[in-house]
């Protein structure tokens, strides 16, 4: 059985309405959806800004509800869930976003936002929240003596380790990483690469890698799904998108993307 | 670009000096709280720009690549003191000082990252046009003000140039904002154009079209200096790359050299981590271990060198001078001593 099932999945916008408020002008941002997320993979989600990927993945967290379609996590139906009984699934599905200091309350410790999610959605006793904090940041590589601080004295890359940490500590079973190191040095890009697939390795966690760069989403997926337009117009195996690209789309996200002197560079 | 019209460029891997229009020299910027020194943004910065040429400065964030582009346009906010100097053609200035202000715009064109926040957005592109014309080239008539800004915008490819001059920002889309405000900053025929990040905020086909453009305008012998965090697409498009890291130039050469056999441990770290992407195993990156040290935190000597592989006893002691282990680049590391 699949982690996560979409079928049909769709959400409308509705821009303008007459004077009935009948709707005249729609945006289709999610057209038509179907995604399956097999346990422990990777499927990267590529395409350029506006073609749906964040509200699909909004979709998936239950942030947004959908117009159509239907969502299943471990083969039960969750998309038409009342809020009191979608709570409970929420530790399942996890989020980490691209501007971790967007993202973070200022006027949070690291160790509250990192704790947030358990004090809210389980009911562990504080003792166990402040140990399972302490242990998701040891997991991370964040030194304990940073619990204490605010997100400002942080570096970027150490933010975003608190808000992989944040996902963490619930013992998800999928995570949405969207754009997760776009906002990041090229030399702490790597380092939290390295970091999401060891743990999901360890953790044996599910990831939806959602991005832009065409390159990294080919060098960590399993899987590769090419949206267009609110409509994913290409899915296979990574190796497969990336070499022999059927949709003329993705043709030419791989040929803007292509780097060809440092791809032929070799590492010294 | 392929690879082939790489090579057909016809730009000589190393020019002469005889042959740069723009020279910086040991720039540097500080900044001042009150009469006290807060810190060193930019310590040391070469960086010199030839005709045609184009040479991209690349950096993490932090480093002051940015405010080395502000201090050659005397453009460094007031709590800032500039050092150095900058060589414009025959002429050099104190970084320092007003004349910058004559350059800036007419020799120098700037375009900055986000083009909706450069680009005012209560006025008609037509008027910014007509403004830039008067300012900087002393057009007064209208109709020859729009003439030219046709010509402009014609020259950096906006499809329908007539029709996007009656239209305000808000209504170009991200990629025609961004050919509007080159067109803005080639109004003063400079011959210099200064491009901060200039595609960060584009998808990724439309950063190839604005990269497009600029080797275009390279040809046609307009030096570019371009500034970006982004070292693969840095190497695929220039001529030349300045490597910053914390306020210093550490590595400078031929593009083609400075990838294929990069000297400072810096840059083959960066190439590392950039060039593992593309391989088709997964598997764990190489990685520069630690964290880009900020400006008021720099460690001493070279600021690498908590982070260096290579790290000799000399180097948190003193910033190493350029050694030139591989023919054309020129390396601020000490290991490279014996081989420069």
């Amino acid at each position: 059985m699949s982690l996560l099932r979409t079928t049909k999945l769709a959400k409308h916008f509705v821009l303008e309405k007459d004077f009935l408020g009948r709707p005249t002008e729609v945006e289709r941002a999610v057209d038509g959806v179907d995604l399956t997320l097999e346990d422990n993979e990777i499927l990267g989600l590529v395409g350029e800004s506006g073609c749906g990927k964040t509200t699909l993945a909004r979709l998936l967290l239950g942030i947004l509800r959908p117009t159509r379609g239907e969502i299943h996590l471990e083969g039960d139906r969750i998309d038409h869930l009342p809020a009191k009984r979608f709570r409970r699934l929420r530790p399942k599905i996890q989020a980490v976003f691209q501007d971790p200091s967007e993202s973070l309350n200022p006027r949070f410790t690291i160790g509250d936002s990192i704790g947030e999610g358990l004090r809210h959605l389980t009911s562990l006793s504080r003792g166990d929240i402040i140990r399972r904090v302490h242990e998701g940041m040891d997991r991370v590589g964040l030194p304990p003596a940073i619990a204490d601080r605010y997100p400002h004295q942080l570096s970027g890359g150490q933010r975003q380790r608190v808000g992989i940490a944040r996902a963490l500590v619930l013992k998800p079973r999928l995570v949405i990483l969207d754009e997760p190191t776009s906002a990041l040095d090229v030399s702490i890009q790597a380092q939290i690469i390295n970091l999401l697939l060891d743990l999901k390795e360890e953790d044996r966690l599910t990831y939806l890698f959602i991005s832009h760069d065409l390159n990294l989403v080919q060098y960590i997926s399993d899987r590769i799904g090419v949206m267009v337009d609110g409509r994913i117009v290409e899915m296979g195996p990574a190796r497969e998108v990336g070499e022999a690209p059927r949709h003329p789309e993705t043709r030419a996200l791989l040929e803007a993307v292509s780097r060809e002197r440092v791809a032929g560079a070799s590492p010294p | 670009m392929s690879r082939a019209d790489a090579k057909s460029r016809g730009v000589p891997e190393t020019v002469g000096q005889s042959d740069q229009i723009l020279n910086v020299r040991n720039l540097s910027v500080e900044f001042y709280q009150g009469s006290t020194r807060a810190f060193h943004a930019v310590v040391d910065a070469n960086v010199s720009v030839g005709s045609g040429e184009m040479v991209g400065m690349v950096g993490e964030s932090g480093c002051g690549k940015t405010l080395s582009a502000l201090a050659l346009l005397g453009l460094t906010p007031p709590a800032a003191r500039c050092g150095g100097t900058i060589e414009y053609r025959s002429n050099a200035f104190q970084a320092d000082s007003r004349a910058l202000k004559k350059l800036r715009g007419r020799q120098i064109g700037m375009i900055f990252q986000e083009p909706m926040t450069a680009l005012n957005p209560v006025f008609s592109l037509d008027r910014q046009f007509r403004e830039a014309l008067r300012y900087l080239r002393g057009i007064h008539d209208r109709r020859k003000a729009h003439t030219v800004s046709v010509e402009l915008l014609d020259r950096v490819g906006l499809e329908r140039p007539e029709r996007r001059l009656a239209q305000f920002p808000h209504q170009l889309s991200g990629g025609q904002r961004q050919r509007a405000m080159i067109a803005l900053a080639l109004a003063g025929e400079p011959d210099i154009l200064v491009a901060d990040e200039p595609t960060t905020a584009l998808d990724a086909t439309l950063e190839r079209r604005i990269m497009d453009l600029f080797r275009e305008l390279a040809n046609e012998g307009l030096g570019i200096l371009m500034i970006s965090h982004d070292l693969p697409l840095v190497a695929e498009v220039s001529d030349r790359i300045v490597v910053m890291y914390s306020g210093y130039t550490v590595e400078t050469g031929p593009a083609i050299r400075l990838t294929e056999t990069p000297q400072h441990p810096y840059t083959r770290g960066l190439l590392a981590s950039a060039s593992a992407i593309f391989s088709r195993e997964r598997g764990r990156l190489p990685v520069i271990p630690g964290e880009v040290p900020s400006p008021e935190h720099r460690p001493s000597g070279c600021p690498f060198h908590p982070r260096c592989p290579e790290r000799e006893a000399r180097c948190d002691r003193d910033f190493p001078p350029d050694f030139e282990p591989v023919s054309g680049l020129r390396t601020a590391c000490w290991a490279r001593e014996a081989d420069g």
